[in-house]
């Protein structure tokens, strides 16, 4: 049984009964049922533990995934049995084998240039990875050095894949990404043509802001920020420095962690950025759920 | 006097009564505490679900009022069992919602400057590098500990190939001659298994680092 074979209307019912979306006479009864019951209570389980890898493993439909942002992982514990689960699985794949996790990341199959773009989006999060190790290594050298001051720890990785055209559409303000999409190495999945950008924690005391070129208006910038923390899920936010305007605010996502480095990975769509200067924020979650600001990273777009 | 903030009522049980709940709770099986260890889960499902801050307590709450009725009444006409526990615990569940909306409004009236919520803990990433290492090393470990048909089977059931995972999952169901729930429960016990290994190996390891 998976979730996202959306096996039977009575499981359907179950999850909409574990994310609090019933009716309260029906949730009283399916309560009443999850005490009394063993075998409602056995499956009833079972329904949650399938949830809550699907979430992880990002297999769930895209609605069932914001709710379970909005309402399941809203409280510490079950946030505690997601991280639980993403360890566990986490666990499973290191011992089925590389060949096995791949898969989840796997593009549709028969998509037209489903097998490019799987390549590229490999090359695409390989480089961010690398790029990412790269500046915690420059970090860590500086900061144990001292002396000069620090440049910006910024590679830009420039794709080469053919356009694509469902990555076509034009950011407007504020757009509403319902849609959540994968985190770290599987989110970045559409992007024809992007340009990747690393930013170090501001809290490292560096100068200089890293800087980059405009891109063309038909690419993604890809930007991965470097967390000091590790408690998750986050919301980045663009913002306009000098109005404070908020000009693009992403999913909540969790962050994703290679060799150690944790890093938040967003994709700002194509044709936003502008020659100027950008904040973008990073919110966390207090333990009331209520947003709140944990770090901002500043960066300069350049005319090219 | 504010009594509301001690609604609870007296938490110790003898062990007396506490083997009479375990008797109750068993209905004339005798499941060495399996049963009272199952149902104190379902009620720590239930009140969680319904959003409660501490459903632990409420589900011993619960389940030391029915041993206090069983001590003092000598028995309980309801049956099975489990249904007495969900109309008590329901009871337990408006009660503590009625506790909580009296602490809101008193608290709502205090100035109290430390009663604003909780800022994000912010962990060093040097920590959370450190947890995560002493977690996989547990994860390694518990694996390992697990007799080996049990160890493929979570494997072989868990592992993530979205197209074939299906597939992968009535096979096991069949060569094992169960129904896919079944399969789906018996690994589910695994796995909890699992998980509570971990944490005491976690919490072994925790206790180490400070002894050191």
């Amino acid at each position: 049984m998976t979730l996202s074979e959306a096996s039977s209307a009575d499981d359907r019912l179950l999850v909409r009964y574990l994310l609090g979306h019933l009716s309260d006479a029906q949730a009283e009864r399916f309560d009443r049922s999850s005490i009394e019951d063993d075998d409602f209570a056995d499956r009833l389980r079972l329904i949650e533990q399938e949830l809550v890898d699907g979430y992880v493993r990002r297999t769930l439909p895209a609605e069932l995934m914001a709710s379970v942002e909005r309402h399941y992982a809203a409280s510490p514990r079950r946030l505690h049995r997601i991280k639980n689960a993403e360890a566990f699985l986490d666990a499973i794949d290191r011992v089925a084998g590389p060949a096995e996790a791949s898969e989840a990341d796997a593009v549709e199959p028969g998509t037209p240039g489903s097998d490019r773009r799987r390549t590229f989006t490999r090359l695409l999060v390989l480089a961010a990875a690398i790029v990412v190790a790269v500046s915690a290594a420059v970090i860590v050298s500086r900061g144990a050095f001292g002396g000069r001051q620090n440049e910006p720890a910024m590679r830009a990785a420039n794709g080469t894949a053919a356009p694509n055209p469902m990555s076509s559409q034009k950011a407007s303000p504020l757009p509403a990404t319902t849609a959540p999409r994968d985190p770290g190495r599987s989110r970045i999945r559409n992007i024809a043509a992007a340009v990747a950008l690393v930013l170090p924690p501001q809290t490292r005391g560096f100068q200089s802001i890293p800087t980059m070129a405009a891109p063309a208006a038909d690419r993604a910038v890809v930007i991965v920020m470097q967390l000091d923390a590790d408690d998750g899920p986050y919301q980045a936010t663009l913002k306009h420095p000098s109005s404070n305007r908020a000009l693009w605010r992403d999913d909540w996502r969790w962050p994703s962690n290679y060799k150690d480095v944790l890093s938040l990975t967003v994709e700002i769509p194509q044709g936003l950025l502008k020659a100027q200067r950008y904040w973008l924020e990073v919110a966390g979650r207090r333990s009331t759920g209520q947003p709140e600001v944990v770090a901002t990273y500043v960066f300069e777009v350049e005319q090219r | 006097m504010l009594r509301q903030e001690v609604f609870r009522e007296e938490p110790t049980l003898t062990h007396f009564a506490f083997g009479q709940l375990l008797n109750w709770l068993d209905d004339g099986d005798n499941s060495h505490g399996e049963r009272y260890i199952e149902i104190r889960r379902r009620l720590v499902a239930y009140f969680e679900r319904r959003n409660r801050p501490d459903p632990d307590s409420l589900a011993d709450e619960t389940l030391n009022r029915i041993a206090r009725t069983l001590q003092v009444e000598g028995v309980i006409a309801t049956r099975p069992p489990a249904r007495y526990c969900y109309v008590v615990a329901r009871f337990v569940l408006l009660e503590d919602y009625r506790r909580v909306r009296k602490h809101v409004r008193l608290r709502e009236t205090a100035l109290n400057p430390g009663s604003g919520p909780r800022p994000v803990a912010i962990v060093t990433g040097e920590d959370a590098a450190l947890r995560r290492e002493r977690r996989l090393n547990c994860l390694d470990r518990c694996l390992e500990a697990l007799r080996p048909d049990q160890r493929e089977l979570v494997v072989d059931y868990y592992r993530d190939a979205k197209r074939q995972k299906l597939d992968r999952r009535r096979a096991l169901a069949s060569r094992l001659g169960i129904t896919m729930n079944a399969l789906g429960i018996r690994v589910f016990r695994i796995r909890d298994g699992l998980m509570a290994c971990i944490e005491r190996c976690g919490a072994q390891c925790a206790a180490d680092l400070s002894e050191r």
